[in-house]
């Protein structure tokens, strides 16, 4: 069920009314519940991966914190059956055709695998969730795990399937539903639902109508140069829009039962440095990976820039690597994780005499236009189906250079109108703080907006969500 | 209690206001505010009650065409030993602009290869007329037709009337509606033969028997079952009783309704109109060439006689962006006519600016009105009857 369904959408009423119908103890158990449901809307067989992967992230806690001398070992052990779990749906067909690649470099028969699995929604995300929890638990910060606990923390239905990315200590405690009703709640979660809802259905799925004709196989190779730099632009904006659609509606569903998830976005195209960009893009997975990968590799390689940067660069190759098993992904991460290396060798360079040339506005603005291109250029690899069409793409963008429009203007001005919205996008925010900030000092009359400005807000809101309706379209992280 | 009901309030003044919008159809009604702001033409001189004639229209505008040949194998065995002209080309052939002056519509409008069909019918003449038209035909999907219409003797034409157009160097690719036609194993066969070729139209014919194996895939049974998840069921019940709501079906309309809203903002305010001149990339050129060229050589094969004819276009609307372009298309469509021994029959320049339709309050790159109609199926006819047809 997706989250920009009718069924979904209109269940949502019941679902959250009853909810706050309840007595708070029921609470819990009712939401773990419903995510269960909402997850077997999808597969109910698959229920039992998440139940499996808890029991024994359960079980390598519990021995972890009754047996600390031992802690390493179930540590190890829990973070083993999540990975193995993960691996074996994500990358079991990945890894047997590029074995089968080599085996006929070779001219060795090819290995076929006869049974088909599909990958469960969501094991990206929740994978990461239950090695947080064993992080956690390590380093002190879980002293009892709970099975119901852990379970409904990697079960809440919100953020199941895409993220955002929480640790248990941010979530846990709220999962005893204590919070009153209030209707600020109500309307913080309605904004951000319909923002999201308009995101995907407004924004996202028509760029995406554009940017798949234009990276089919046959388009490719007649992109011109014009063509290949306004569908990499649109995949970015498609996929940012997509995902950070998909995320506003994830908080605001949960704020509709009092929960606060993390953000994951915050204007991602206005980052000043490569640095910056993981600061504002898919934050959640970012902070995950800054804590749990970056820090031990920073501290461990900190006397070792050459060590450091490769590390740098391998870490990041396992971000695009986390994103889908393919080539197209690593390549995506290297690309970031060279764009990393490069700033941070920058960055060193302020330590020495050139301090003043890398703190210089000329230096500012140099790597903010850096960082957009070099954003742009690797979603290259991250959209196109093979390395050639990537290859290729790349090669009009750069090095065969025309200048001719394929498509329709419309694409064009559908390009240039989001990368103008992505533009004023933080401007539009802070007025929206400021208006909303405004009328609210003047609630001592009548509450004006919060009964006729925003419901007419939220009504035109639907309105472009319901004509814009698209069934066949999925969200694009839900394939990672 | 209190948050309570004003948590009605806000879900129920939202609903109110949405439905308000659905009554008020805003779009709409901005499109005509800015209509009548820009001077644009009454909305009744894009014609929609099109003269329908499935037995010499290929009605489905490319979207059902294993349909519409069907009914055409109906229609033409019956009169055997009949000369068979087809004609293929872009929407000119099934769209009417009324141009400024010309009164509006009282039936059915015709087109230009609707008069020529009526010529044909009324002359007595034991010649079968059918217009294959479709909006942005591209030469590939000509090239598709022809290896399909190769393999029917039932519905293969004799003369094959193709239109050139500047426009339609443009287009590229399969559209949805024509792979099912990949279901005759011959044909399947003959378009794998293209696709494998080092031709450049090779990777649109490869690209849609890739499609069109995935759309097998998709509604095979296999597939259904993965389909159905739950989910997908309750949604479908769930858009199944929604759509009993008067008025919800009308999302479509509104959808429509606010593309146009942009479109006419797109027109009026950026002056950017649906054709602009244009220069053509080399590798569309080459890709459209490959296929009109391998249209002819299996026309030949197949013993189908093709002509070519320049479509007019019209004067107010430049369409080569230098005339560099100008000469290079020309000097194309010159060297396949010479190659493979075609006559071209020229039009480019024969229908006057007033007899154009308009588009919003630009004119109207492609499509002509009434009188235009006419006119362009008087001077083919003459043509075709000077060719022998």
């Amino acid at each position: 069920m997706q989250f920009n369904s009718y069924s979904y959408l209109l269940l949502l009423i019941p679902v959250t009314a009853l909810f706050w119908a309840l007595p708070v103890p029921w609470r819990r158990w009712y939401v773990l519940a419903m995510s269960i449901l909402y997850y077997a809307t999808w597969n109910p067989a698959f229920v039992a991966v998440p139940l499996v992967l808890a029991l024994g992230v359960h079980a390598a806690v519990r021995l972890l914190i009754a047996r600390p001398e031992r802690g390493r070992r179930w540590f190890w052990s829990g973070v083993g059956l999540v990975l193995a779990t993960f691996c074996f749906f994500r990358y079991r067909q990945f890894l047997l055709s590029n074995v089968n690649h080599l085996l006929a470099a070779f001219g060795a028969r090819p290995v076929s695998m006869a049974w088909q699995i599909a990958v469960p929604l969501g094991i990206s995300f929740y994978s990461f969730e239950a090695i947080s929890y064993l992080i956690d638990a390590k380093q002190g910060r879980i002293k009892t795990s709970r099975f119901s606990d852990l379970f409904l923390f990697i079960m809440f239905w919100p953020h199941l399937m895409a993220g955002p990315i929480v640790r248990f200590r941010e979530l846990g405690p709220q999962l005893n539903f204590v919070k009153p009703f209030e209707l600020r709640m109500l309307l913080q979660a309605l904004d951000r639902l319909i923002l999201g809802l308009v995101q995907k259905n407004l924004f996202a799925n028509p760029l995406g109508s554009w940017v798949d004709q234009g990276f089919l196989p046959q388009a490719i190779r007649n992109n011109s140069t014009v063509d290949s730099w306004a569908l990499a632009i649109g995949f970015g904006l498609q996929i940012y829009f997509d995902f950070a659609a998909y995320s506003n509606m994830a908080i605001g569903v949960a704020k509709l039962i009092g929960i606060t998830l993390p953000e994951n976005f915050r204007f991602p195209y206005h980052a000043h440095s490569p640095a910056d960009f993981w600061n504002r893009w898919h934050m959640t997975l970012s902070r995950w990976i800054r804590d749990y990968l970056f820090f031990p590799v920073t501290t461990r390689f900190r006397e070792s820039p050459g060590a450091l940067y490769a590390s740098l660069l391998v870490v990041m190759a396992l971000v695009g690597l986390w994103h889908g098993a393919g080539w197209g992904f690593v390549a995506w991460g290297v690309m970031h994780g060279a764009c990393l290396v490069l700033y941070r060798m920058w960055e060193s360079l302020g330590e020495t005499r050139l301090a003043a040339v890398t703190k210089s506005r000329l230096a500012a603005w140099g790597w903010r236009i850096f960082t957009l291109v070099a954003v742009t250029v690797a979603w290259v690899p991250f959209r196109a189906t093979t390395g050639g069409d990537a290859a290729t793409t790349l090669a009009a963008m750069f090095g065969r250079l025309r200048f001719g429009f394929s498509y329709p203007v419309d694409f064009y001005l559908l390009v240039l109108s989001m990368v103008l919205f992505c533009v004023v996008e933080p401007h539009l925010a802070a007025l929206w703080t400021r208006a909303e900030e405004g009328l609210t000092a003047l609630r001592g009359g009548v509450p004006v907006h919060s009964y006729l400005l925003r419901p007419a807000i939220y009504a035109c809101g639907l309105l472009l969500f319901l004509i814009f309706d698209d069934r066949s379209t999925q969200f694009i992280y839900f394939q990672f | 209690m209190k948050r309570t009901v004003s948590s009605i309030v806000v879900v129920a003044g939202t609903l109110v206001f949405l439905s308000g919008l659905f009554a008020l159809q805003p779009f709409t009604r901005l499109s005509h505010g800015l209509d009548r702001a820009f001077g644009a033409l009454p909305p009744w001189t894009q014609v929609t009650n099109m003269y329908r004639d499935p037995t010499t229209q290929e009605v489905s505008r490319g979207d059902a065409v294993v349909e519409s040949f069907r009914t055409l194998s109906a229609s033409w065995t019956a009169y055997p030993g009949a000369v068979r002209v087809m004609l293929m080309g872009n929407s000119q052939g099934l769209m009417t602009s009324l141009a400024p002056g010309e009164a509006p519509p009282s039936g059915p409008e015709k087109t230009y290869p609707d008069y020529i069909a009526d010529h044909y019918h009324q002359a007595g003449s034991r010649k079968l007329f059918y217009r294959m038209s479709a909006g942005g035909m591209s030469y590939q999907e000509m090239l598709w037709y022809a290896l399909y219409l190769s393999g029917r003797p039932d519905i293969k034409p004799d003369v094959l009337l193709v239109q050139l157009n500047y426009q339609n160097f443009v287009n590229a690719g399969i559209r949805d509606g024509m792979l099912a036609l990949l279901s005759d194993a011959d044909f399947r066969n003959n378009v794998a033969a293209v696709a494998e070729r080092d031709g450049a139209d090779a990777d649109a014919f490869a690209e849609a028997l890739h499609a069109f194996d995935q759309s097998q895939r998709r509604s095979g049974p296999a597939a259904a079952g993965a389909g159905r998840t739950p989910g997908y069921s309750m949604e479908t019940t769930f858009r199944e009783q929604l759509d009993r709501i008067p008025g919800f079906t009308s999302r479509n309309a509104m959808k429509e309704s606010f593309v146009l809203l942009l479109t006419r903002l797109r027109v009026y305010l950026l002056h950017l109109g649906s054709a602009r001149a244009r220069s053509l990339s080399g590798n569309r050129i080459a890709a459209s060439r490959a296929a009109l060229e391998d249209l002819a050589d299996i026309c030949a094969r197949s013993g189908i006689r093709v002509i070519l004819f320049e479509a007019p276009t019209n004067p107010a609307v430049p369409l080569y962006l230098t005339p560099e372009d100008d000469r290079q298309y020309h000097d194309f469509t010159r060297s396949v006519a010479s190659r493979f021994g075609l006559e071209i029959l020229d039009f480019e320049h024969s229908i006057p600016a007033g007899e154009w339709g308009k588009s919003l309050n630009v004119p109207d790159p492609l499509h002509l009105g009434r009188e235009g109609h006419r006119r362009l199926a008087d001077l083919m006819c003459a043509a075709l009857e000077r060719s022998g047809i």
